[in-house]
């Protein structure tokens, strides 16, 4: 009943109040990262005409965000203006609506799903391997996500967002994600691979290897200790031969736990040597973006998230550890064998397996980009950064 | 004439579905052209694994129904089934429609009667008529059915092509059945071989020691309409000089007979020929049906098949037999396609015919060998997923036969 109420009132604020053509909202979770950051971070380098405003469920981070706008714009001598302000705030509601572009990747207001002339992106947080929206039955909710425009990485991801949440295939574009860009362009990083080895104090020969393993349960659990966590699906031996293959090949492991993760409030079981876990708020207080780390990064480790699709466009081993189907309570939208196929992919079920993940990348490989090899069905090519093909694409 | 009708009549289709019984033990096939397709296949399966089935044929053309009779006959006594019954009615009847809405299962290849849009207690499998790699159903927008097609249930060949149908058919992705074509078990199972390569070859007049290639071409614009209109376009227009006489002499040299199935709806159907050399046999559509084979028992005879941007493409996939793609431009194609069209043009497992060294290439693979094995990571690994039973079995105990 709020809901629709809202809803109402959310339709007539919109009709009465007129956005400004040149300010653009930003709406991340966690805040300021993901494809809404480098989204702006674009913006703010190429568009020195525009207000930007961002959108945060934690204003503890505003002063970061000031002082970041005032060094990026003032590295690239471009101009704009910046605006913070709490999502769940009355300010922070009206400068939203004031807005004619929309950025988010998730979590934007629940009962705002009508865009009168404004347009609303909806840049979600990855390509769906795992279930999501209406896919992900019989655990369902009534309101998808809303947006004018939807991202996808690839024709076959496209079919999977219009399912997923159950829009028209046109409305959901082949533009690849913003956040990729940073894996494909050197400056639409904000840190330098030397500022974030320095930062996280490796040594000159160590490679990095970021392991980013998936949350297994729902938030409202996730605060229980008997919750699952990543740890539960890798068997105590393989965490063994993980670390020491990675130490033979002067590798380094951090492993960065999702923010969902029960392990980012519980204590945490005892790993091997040489590897290094961060947990959400650690990992904050590095003020590094998670897609700069990958872009310094040698190799990737995860199960099935979507960062796996995002990270084949580096060419980079990618190394499959921790799903397991038995008690994995979501299904996937294609069957991961299917990505076993490609030679960049490591299912990390053995020792010999391990060993050759860990010596490609120990060697620093970079599997050849072969025309028809089966990469191209989850991350097709596209001309130019993404950030800029989307901002065409919605008239900035 | 009747369409105006259609949304007046949808209520009464929903009424009658909830006031007649379907019977489990009656199902319906429809098929475009009659008894034909995946509809034929499923139809197959059912009629010689089960027993006690009311199958019922609804045609467009009644001329059918003795071969369908007779050829019910030979697969009942082949099989050892008991208790199946037939019954072939014009679709257009009343009786057909009564018979449709007393059917538990009802099968199509292109949609079922227009005023259905609701299942109560029934199952209506939309089989369709292959993997669309041209826009179609709700995605093409370029040439849209005035009617949608209705399924409660789909299939699709693959997880890539199962979203693709969801969309196409504007259905949740859980309505899709990722469980191969029935058609296709034609191509992997033996006991699905209606008619054996020995017989398929005497029927079309072909040696025992010639390769057998297929070309299936598409239709350009539709049959007698583009006739009469004048604006006839065939696959014959997308080919340059170049093509006849270098398929036909490399057909020659490596002992193969290239035989063209023109597609239903092509306008050559209909309209005389030039030739098209002593070396390409050209079969028209009724040509076709003087011959009584099943489309898919020919494609399993044949040692490769050649087509532009036919769904038989994804299909023959399964063989491992070599495939080549000629006359087929991305370029001046009018109809959009589902994914780009690079993934056919990179992918390992096609031929493209587009020099005539290529060509030639393609026949010296068709002479070599049977079956190749390709790389795993190829795109075209994405188009068909690997199943180990028959499609019709699976789709069977999907609805319960």
């Amino acid at each position: 009943m709020v809901r629709i109420l809202l809803a109402v009132l959310d339709r007539v604020f919109k009709l009465l109040i007129s956005t400004a053509d040149h300010r653009v909202c930003y709406l991340s979770s966690p805040d300021y990262g993901d494809s809404a950051y480098y989204m702006y971070r674009h913006l703010a380098q190429t568009r020195p005409e525009l207000e930007h405003v961002w959108l945060l469920n934690d204003d503890r981070i505003a002063p970061r965000i000031t002082a970041e706008f005032r060094a990026l714009v003032g590295a690239t001598g471009a101009g704009g203006t910046l605006r913070v302000a709490r999502k769940n705030s009355l300010r922070g509601y009206f400068l939203y609506l004031t807005c004619r572009h929309v950025f988010y990747t998730h979590g934007l207001y629940g009962f705002s799903n009508w865009p009168w002339r404004r347009q609303i992106v909806c840049l979600w947080h990855g390509m769906p391997i795992k279930r999501i929206g209406a896919l992900n039955r019989p655990v369902q909710r009534a309101n998808w996500p809303f947006g004018t425009l939807y991202l996808a990485t690839s024709h076959f991801f496209k079919y999977v967002v219009s399912r997923a949440f159950e829009v028209l295939p046109e409305s959901v574009r082949v533009l690849g994600l913003p956040r990729c860009d940073a894996l494909r362009f050197e400056d639409a990083r904000a840190h330098r691979e030397a500022d974030i080895r320095s930062r996280l104090k490796m040594r000159e020969t160590e490679r990095l290897v970021v392991w980013l393993p998936t949350f297994r349960e729902h938030l409202r659990v996730q605060a229980n200790a008997q919750a699952r966590s990543f740890c539960d699906d890798v068997p105590p031996e393989i965490l063994e031969c993980v670390a020491r293959e990675a130490a033979q090949h002067q590798c380094r492991i951090i492993v960065k736990l999702h923010p969902k993760d029960r392990l980012n409030l519980a204590s945490l079981p005892a790993m091997p040597p040489g590897l290094e876990v961060l947990r959400s708020d650690d990992w904050l207080c590095h003020e590094i973006q998670l897609y700069d780390l990958l872009a310094a990064s040698a190799a990737l480790i995860s199960d099935v998230s979507s960062v796996v699709v995002d990270y084949l466009v580096t060419r980079r081993p990618i190394g499959i550890l921790g799903h397991d189907p038995a008690t994995y309570d979501r299904g996937l939208t294609f069957p991961l064998e299917t990505l076993f196929r490609s030679k960049r992919v490591h299912p990390l079920a053995n020792e010999n397996s391990i060993r050759e993940f860990f010596r490609a990348s120990g060697a620093g490989d970079a599997y050849p980009d072969d025309p028809g090899e089966l990469t191209a069905v989850w991350h097709e090519p596209v001309p130019g950064k993404s950030a800029e093909l989307l901002a065409r694409e919605v008239g900035l | 004439m009747f369409r105006p009708l259609i949304p007046l009549l949808k209520p009464v289709d929903r009424l009658l579905q909830l006031c007649l019984p379907a019977s489990p033990r009656r199902i319906t096939y429809l098929s475009r052209p009659d008894y034909c397709d995946n509809s034929y296949h499923i139809y197959r399966h059912i009629l010689t694994t089960r027993n006690g089935i009311e199958h019922v044929w609804p045609l467009m053309d009644m001329s059918m129904a003795e071969r369908i009779s007779r050829e019910f006959q030979q697969l009942v006594g082949k099989s050892g089934t008991t208790g199946n019954t037939l019954r072939v009615v014009p679709r257009g009847t009343l009786t057909a429609y009564r018979l449709f809405l007393g059917s538990r299962c009802v099968f199509s290849t292109h949609g079922i009667y227009p005023v259905t849009d609701w299942a109560w207690r029934r199952h209506f499998v939309c089989l369709w008529h292959g993997m669309p790699i041209k826009c179609v159903g709700r995605l093409n927008h370029r040439s849209p059915r005035p009617t949608p097609v209705f399924g409660s249930t789909h299939v699709a060949t693959s997880h890539f092509f199962r979203y693709i149908i969801a969309c196409s058919f504007g259905v949740g992705a859980e309505r899709v059945l990722v469980s191969g074509l029935p058609r296709c078990d034609a191509l992997t199972h033996d006991a699905a071989v209606g008619m054996r390569a020995s017989e398929v070859r005497k029927r079309l007049g072909i040696a025992e020691d010639s390769k057998l290639v297929l070309w299936l071409p598409t239709y350009r614009t539709e049959g007698m309409q583009a006739v009469r209109g004048n604006t006839i376009r065939s696959f014959l227009d997308d080919l340059d000089r170049w093509v006849l006489p270098a398929l036909a002499r490399h057909s020659r040299l490596n002992n193969c007979t290239l035989v063209t199935k023109l597609h239903p709806r092509d306008p050559l159907n209909y309209h005389p020929v030039e030739s098209v050399g002593d070396s390409i046999r050209m079969l028209t559509h009724r040509e076709w049906l003087k011959h009584e084979i099943h489309l898919y028992d020919l494609i399993a005879a044949s040692d490769a098949l050649l087509s532009d941007v036919s769904s038989v493409l994804i299909d023959y996939l399964v063989t491992g037999r070599p495939i080549g793609i000629v006359g087929f431009d991305p370029e001046t194609y009018t109809r959009d396609l589902t994914f780009p069209a690079g993934f056919l043009r990179s992918s390992k497992r096609f031929h493209h015919l587009d020099s005539d060294e290529r060509a030639q290439d393609f026949f010296a693979a068709v002479a070599a060998a049977g079956h190749q094995a390709h790389p795993a990571d190829d795109i075209a690994s994405v188009f068909y997923d690997h199943f180990p039973e028959p499609s019709s079995e699976a789709i069977c105990q999907t609805v319960g036969i």
